[in-house]
């Protein structure tokens, strides 16, 4: 009980992070060992990473948390240049609790946040012309957040729960430019909402011992950006007086809906092979770059010309991964422990996985840069035993994707960028320690 | 320890958004097609006097400047004191003569732009108002900015100015401060920073090689023309191109015009014209005149894209050696064919090619004249946009097949609303990291030339 | 009596540090509406008796103390205005939430256990985690209520017990500043496209709290909390037609709270608890609460006029008691009560174009909380009222009579007869009164 009510107390703090999406932790992984397993423990996942990787697994008896660091370091290039994305880095923390109830029954929650250092959020739109890896910027500059509930009976479990992001819209800002007998003034007023979004989690697993399988998805999520300013200017004989307004509509780091199935099987007492394949609807994704529309209502107004870029067509993707978990003579770190059980546990972990791009063969002037990315993760775990009732565990794990050198050849060659090459490499580098408390 | 290991990790990974990341999206640089920034002017200078378009001379071409008086050096107006503009790389006085429009809020008073005034307590500390403009009271020249002198009667800093507006007296040398004439047809020689252009003085023509000291600061040298032919008043259009260690220039020559080549050994300086003109107008549609030529190497072949009649088309000609054959298709772009019902109506022009190599595909660059823009409104009447001259762009992989920018001109500028300006005769090349053009701004009708600018694309840095 | 030297103190920042949750936290709505049903029945004199995750807000020292059982507690609170200025009401935007409310202890074994202990306050919109509302200058609003409770908060705090009689904890005020450019440059098709790159950069303040109980029936606290404000500042920039036009909206401090220093103490007379709190407020630091605009057209630069300092420090007084009684073997029944003197805020300097309305204010409060033990634990049901009347404001408006204006005048369009023509809305004479009434039912478990 006492772990109950710490869980809710640490739930409740989570609970409140804004601006959270799936982000950074659905493309990498939350907490170094689902790094080093290329998140292909869909059907064994940690506890704590529950709501991130299958919500079923917050049923798992017992109180967790766990905290941890990633840092992702990014070269990607277009045509040679480099793309100038921004690294991503951040806190992960997590928190699980579940207990046992009769008829053996477990229920449990958990909860999963990740952190950025620089920003809790970034809403970031190129301009649509310039070539941009949409997959590599504002999506992953973000916080998220995501709680899961699940129950336990035997080997089944399920779970629900939701991914939470803020939408930003009101009705906008209003800027007033003119001039009275005092001189000229500005002033401005502003109404700028945040609302919440949610879209749903939901996971199954199915735990036979020597095999386990699992299956989750997780609802599409972005930041929609829905923003209006009225400029309104009076000033002695000036061109521009009389009011502009300018609507800025666009979604920023999409995140689509994916739907993964995964499977564990134990070969050997202290050898896993973990596999999954994740599906992703990026064909509902839509345009990754903002609308403007100008609306001039001046003494003389200009004749404007403005664009709007059409839905992208991205491909929805098929994602293959696999792990592998090699654990020391006495168990995994995570696995539960006697009271009396001092004894060091190991892991070491490898992965990899192969995520084809959703981005088709460019055709107009947008220049959507991505390819084919094969991922791959090294990792290991200590669980060091117990200290002040808490059971320790750290873990590492690193790893490093290239994108398969793409070129990409409009038929139209007086369109910006009417060839170019994408190629890159990123490299990620998690930690994480996690303590058990019985 | 393990205590202290934990503490450590998590203290040291606390972030939460507390590093702040001042560094904005950074733009990815454009490529050249679509996105160019602001115009920016280009100063050229002809030794110490900047070449103003006739549209814009004040009046006075150059003034006199007392013996002794040291000049300051500058970069940018910013670097020069008072009055002084920083004018070919040194501080000096505007001169200008009866209502030439000064800039800024300056007026032209005692024959250089000054504040203007109507007391005393109008100017700064140490001026005068003499005659609506303020003037520095002085003891000696030294007091006075560069380029005036202390006039002893009155103990205030004066201006004389010489050439065609009179001559100095003892003590002073004149000093030209503008040159009248008009910049056309800037040529970059690839990625070197060196520039040809044409200069017109009058009704003469004439090629001139530049220096460029900065993206916005040129100086011609040598100070005289680089191709000089017997007989011919008329030599421009340069196309400028270097295979192995010469350097080929391609002129339009004499009335009616024809193309010409000629070759330099001396990195530009000077160069001997071939014996016999590269082209000479034989088809139609070119009106009996070939000009503007643009040179580019491309598939181990060298070809030149010309204007043919006066911007009645562009017609690509391959050069074999000392002659230049037309190709099958020719002229390649017509008005007609650049002509699009939305976004570049009413075309009747397009001329001035400039060719460029990008990867596998050659890159024209050329001039249209029509109507991009869209009516502005009023309350009670609609504006009709002017037809003004663009910047428009095809391209080909073959020669033969050329696709044409689908959104109208990929340069052009409107002012104040609704007032068009025209981009003629532009010239490209790729940076480090962008791309950048020179081009000849006018008015919308092109009849007011009012020098060079330079455009960089989206991204590119100077 | 153990001593907790440096060593514990770094595990219990480090424990701090790892649990902290960025996110849009702000006290307002603690202060304005009031914190749960206890807090708002007892005016929020709970400095020294709120142990449970109310104490997060209110003392996080009182928090090292609390009772080990866990708690957790949800309340609705609903406020109701009767703000006017100019005759006009002025609504009280946003005035539904949730508080949330939670209290455990760190299930440590060995020297750690029983001495760290977590408490969380939050406060939710229903559908809304912020909604930054500026008003522009001439607009009559009482900055005090204004836009102050529009937001998601959220403050976890870690108390630590020092010793069985001293408590200290500190909490997290994390706030999220927008910053950033957004620019319309022209794109390869020729049209406008916008670069935006706005960044929500996290802004930390921190609650000190301590509680030392002197005896066993009296209790001292001091409590610290900076103060801090959601800082704006966005750069835009556009070509209309080849005019370019620049504006810059910043704002240093929207949604303000000052640095607050609360001193308590609190009695128990036989059953019957009271407290007595004080509190100053460093009101003097907000600017002002508009966006400063700074725009640049084509041979003119315009910025916000300057404002005088509008606001003053302020020393507050709260009183709350409750009494509980025993009504059976396995109920019982609070009753508690609140009162509360805080002067304006405004420090009363004559506005010229801006119309800013205050009063003093006296806050009565009254509430009850009904507790039943079910199935070992106890649950609580808890209701709690308050008005809150602010005093009437009355501020005649000096016109301009000649040019240049005084900033402290108001001014027509003419400058040749800058005293007519005036369409300031507070002009001639600005006055503003109300009252504010705030309603909460929650419910709640011990653990």
């Amino acid at each position: 009980m006492r772990r109950l009510a710490f869980a809710s107390v640490v739930s409740s703090m989570l609970c409140t992070a804004t601006i959270a999406r799936a982000g950074a932790p659905a493309r990498f992984g939350h907490g170094a060992r689902s790094t080093a397993l290329v998140r292909a423990d869909v059907a064994d996942t940690d506890p704590t990473n529950a709501s991130v990787q299958n919500a079923a697994f917050a049923a798992e008896p017992g109180a967790r948390t766990r905290v941890g660091y990633m840092h992702g370091l990014f070269d990607l290039r277009v045509h040679d240049q480099s793309a100038n994305v921004r690294d991503v880095a951040g806190i992960d923390a997590a928190l699980q609790i579940g207990i046992r109830l009769p008829a053996s029954f477990s229920a449990g929650f958990a909860l999963a946040a990740h952190l950025p250092n620089t920003a809790i959020a970034h809403i970031g739109f190129r301009p649509g012309t310039e070539p941009q890896f949409f997959q590599y910027e504002s999506v992953l500059q973000r916080a998220t957040f995501d709680l899961a509930l699940a129950a336990r009976r035997g080997p089944f479990a399920v779970g629900v729960g939701a991914a939470f992001a803020l939408d930003m819209g009101g009705t906008g800002t209003t800027v007033s430019l003119g001039q009275d007998a005092q001189g000229t003034y500005a002033d401005a007023a502003s109404d700028i909402r945040l609302d919440y979004r949610a879209a749903p989690i939901v996971g199954l697993s199915l735990n036979l011992g020597r095999a386990a399988f699992g299956t989750t998805y997780r609802g599409a999520l972005a930041v929609g950006l829905a923003v209006d300013s009225d400029i309104r200017i009076a000033l002695a004989e000036n061109p521009l007086n009389g009011t502009t307004s300018i609507t800025v509509r666009g979604v920023s780091g999409y995140d689509p809906a994916r739907f993964a199935l995964g499977a564990r099987v134990t070969v050997h007492p202290r050898l896993s092979l973990h596999a999954a394949i994740e599906f992703l609807r990026y064909s509902a994704a839509p345009p990754p770059v903002a609308n403007v529309t100008l609306d001039v209502r001046l003494g003389t107004s200009p004749g404007r010309t403005e664009v709007e870029f059409v839905a992208p067509r991205f491909l929805d993707v098929l994602i293959p991964r696999i792990g592998l978990e090699w654990a020391s003579p006495s168990g995994r770190p995570g696995d539960a422990r006697k009271n009396d059980d001092r004894r060091i546990r190991w892991a070491a972990r490898a992965g990899y996985a192969l995520e084809p791009s959703p981005v088709p063969h460019q055709r107009g002037f947008t220049s959507y840069a991505d390819a084919t990315s094969h991922s791959f993760a090294l990792g290991a775990g200590l669980g060091i035993g117990r200290f002040w009732g808490v059971d320790l565990r750290f873990d590492i794990a690193g790893r490093a994707s290239v994108l398969a050198a793409r070129t990409e050849r409009k038929a139209s060659l007086a369109l910006p960028y009417s060839t170019y090459d994408v190629e890159g490499k990123t490299f990620v580098l998690a930690t994480s320690v996690e303590g058990v408390f019985r | 320890m393990t205590r202290t290991v934990l503490c450590g990790l998590v203290l040291s990974v606390s972030a939460c958004g507390l590093i702040h990341d001042d560094e904005p999206l950074a733009p990815f640089p454009s490529d050249g097609i679509g996105a160019f920034q602001d115009a920016t002017p280009i100063e050229v200078c002809l030794g110490t006097a900047r070449i103003l378009a006739p549209t814009l001379a004040t009046g006075a071409t150059a003034l006199c400047v007392p013996s002794g008086q040291i000049e300051r050096l500058c970069a940018a107006n910013a670097d020069c004191t008072g009055i002084e503009r920083c004018i070919c790389g040194r501080c000096i006085v505007e001169p200008c003569q009866g209502g030439t429009m000064c800039s800024g809020e300056e007026v032209c008073r005692g024959k250089r732009c000054t504040h203007g005034c109507a007391a005393d307590a109008d100017c700064n500390a140490g001026e005068r108002c003499v005659s609506g403009g303020c003037a520095r009271t002085c003891d000696t020249n030294t007091d006075c900015h560069h380029g005036e002198r202390c006039d002893a009667l009155d103990d205030v800093c004066v201006v004389s100015l010489c050439g065609s507006g009179g001559t100095c007296g003892l003590g002073s040398e004149c000093e030209s401060v503008a040159e009248i004439g008009e910049l056309r047809e800037p040529s970059y020689l690839e990625d070197e920073p060196i520039a040809f252009v044409e200069l017109r003085r009058g009704t003469e023509r004439a090629i001139y090689r530049s220096s460029i000291l900065s993206p916005f600061h040129w100086r011609i040298e040598p100070t005289q023309p680089v191709l000089h032919i017997p007989g011919e008043t008329i030599v421009g259009a340069p196309s400028i191109v270097r295979q192995g260690t010469h350097l080929y220039l391609y002129a339009a020559v004499g009335t009616p015009s024809r193309i010409a080549r000629a070759r330099s050994t001396d990195d530009g300086m000077t160069f001997v014209l071939d014996v016999d003109p590269m082209l000479i107008a034989t088809q139609p549609w070119e009106n009996g005149s070939v000009g503007s030529p643009s040179v580019v190497d491309f598939q181990g072949a060298t070809y030149m894209f010309y204007e043919g009649g006066k911007r009645a088309g562009i017609g690509l000609v391959k050069i074999m050696g000392p002659v230049a054959e037309r190709t099958e298709k020719n002229p390649i772009l017509l008005p007609e064919s650049v002509q699009d019902p939305v976004f570049w109506r009413q075309v009747t022009k397009v001329g001035a090619p400039h060719a460029m190599v990008v990867d596998d595909s050659v890159r024209l660059t050329f001039t249209a004249r029509g109507i991009e823009g869209f009516a502005a409104t009023t309350n009670d009447k609609s504006l009709p946009p002017d037809v003004n001259d663009s910047i428009g762009l095809a391209a080909t992989l073959d020669m033969k097949t050329f696709t044409l920018f689908p959104a109208g001109p990929v340069v052009a500028r409107v002012v104040n609303l609704r007032a068009y300006l025209g981009e003629s005769e532009a010239s490209v090349r790729r940076l480090r990291n962008g791309v950048e053009m020179v081009f000849v701004s006018s008015d919308a009708s092109g009849e007011a030339n009012t020098g060079l600018v330079r455009v960089l694309g989206r991204g590119a840095a100077n | 009596m153990v001593f907790l030297g440096p060593p514990w103190v770094l595990a219990s920042g480090c424990v701090m540090a790892a649990l902290l949750a960025p996110q849009q936290t702000y006290a307002s709505a603690f202060d304005v509406q009031g914190l749960g049903p206890e807090g708002v029945a007892e005016a929020g004199a709970r400095t020294t008796s709120a142990e449970d995750g109310g104490a997060a807000f209110f003392n996080p020292g009182s928090l090292a103390l609390g009772q080990n059982a866990a708690t957790l507690a949800i309340a609705p609170i609903v406020s109701v205005a009767t703000l006017r200025a100019q005759d006009s009401p002025l609504p009280f935007e946003d005035p539904f939430g949730i508080t949330l409310t939670a209290s455990a202890s760190i299930p440590f074994e060995g020297p750690l256990a029983n001495r760290l202990r977590l408490g969380f306050s939050g406060h939710f919109l229903p559908t809304t985690a912020l909604r930054l509302l500026v008003r522009s200058r001439e607009q009559p609003f009482y900055p005090y209520y204004d836009n102050r409770t529009q937001r998601l908060v959220a403050v976890p705090a870690l108390g630590i017990r020092v010793a069985k009689w001293l408590g200290i904890g500190f909490g997290a005020n994390v706030l999220a500043g927008v910053q950033g450019p957004a620019k319309l440059e022209k794109g390869a098709t020729g049209a406008p496209e916008p670069r935006i790159d706005i960044a929500a950069n996290t802004v930390i303040s921190g609650i000190f709290g301590i509680r030392i109980d002197t005896t066993h029936r009296s209790r001292i606290a001091l409590v610290v909390r900076q103060s801090f404000g959601i800082p704006l500042d966005i750069d835009t920039t556009a070509d209309m037609g080849g005019v370019p036009l620049a504006t810059n909206l910043k704002a240093p401090s929207a949604m303000f709270d000052p640095l607050t220093i609360v001193l308590a103490s609190g009695f128990d007379i036989g059953h019957f608890h009271v407290e007595g709190d004080i509190s100053y407020a460093k009101w003097s630091d907000w600017q002002n609460p508009f966006l400063t605009v700074q725009s640049t057209l084509p041979g003119v630069n315009l910025v916000s006029r300057s404002s005088p300092r509008f606001f003053r420090d302020t020393m507050s007084f709260r009183i709350g008691g409750h009494q509980p009684w025993r009504t059976s073997a396995t109920t019982s029944l609070v009753l508690r009560a609140g009162i509360a003197a805080e002067p304006t805020n405004l420090a009363g300097a004559l506005q010229g174009m801006t119309n800013l309305v205050d009063g003093n204010k006296l806050t009565l409060g009254l509430g009850a909380t009904f507790a039943k033990h079910v199935l070992g634990k106890t649950v609580r049901i808890g209701f709690g009222a308050s008005g809150q009347f602010v005093s009437g404001f009355t501020q005649d408006k000096q016109p301009c009579q000649a040019v240049p204006c005084p900033v402290t005048t108001v001014a027509g369009p003419d400058p040749n007869r800058p005293s007519t023509g005036i369409t300031n809305p507070g002009y001639p004479r600005l006055t503003a009164s109300g009252a504010l009434f705030s309603f909460s039912l929650g419910a709640g478990v011990d653990l």
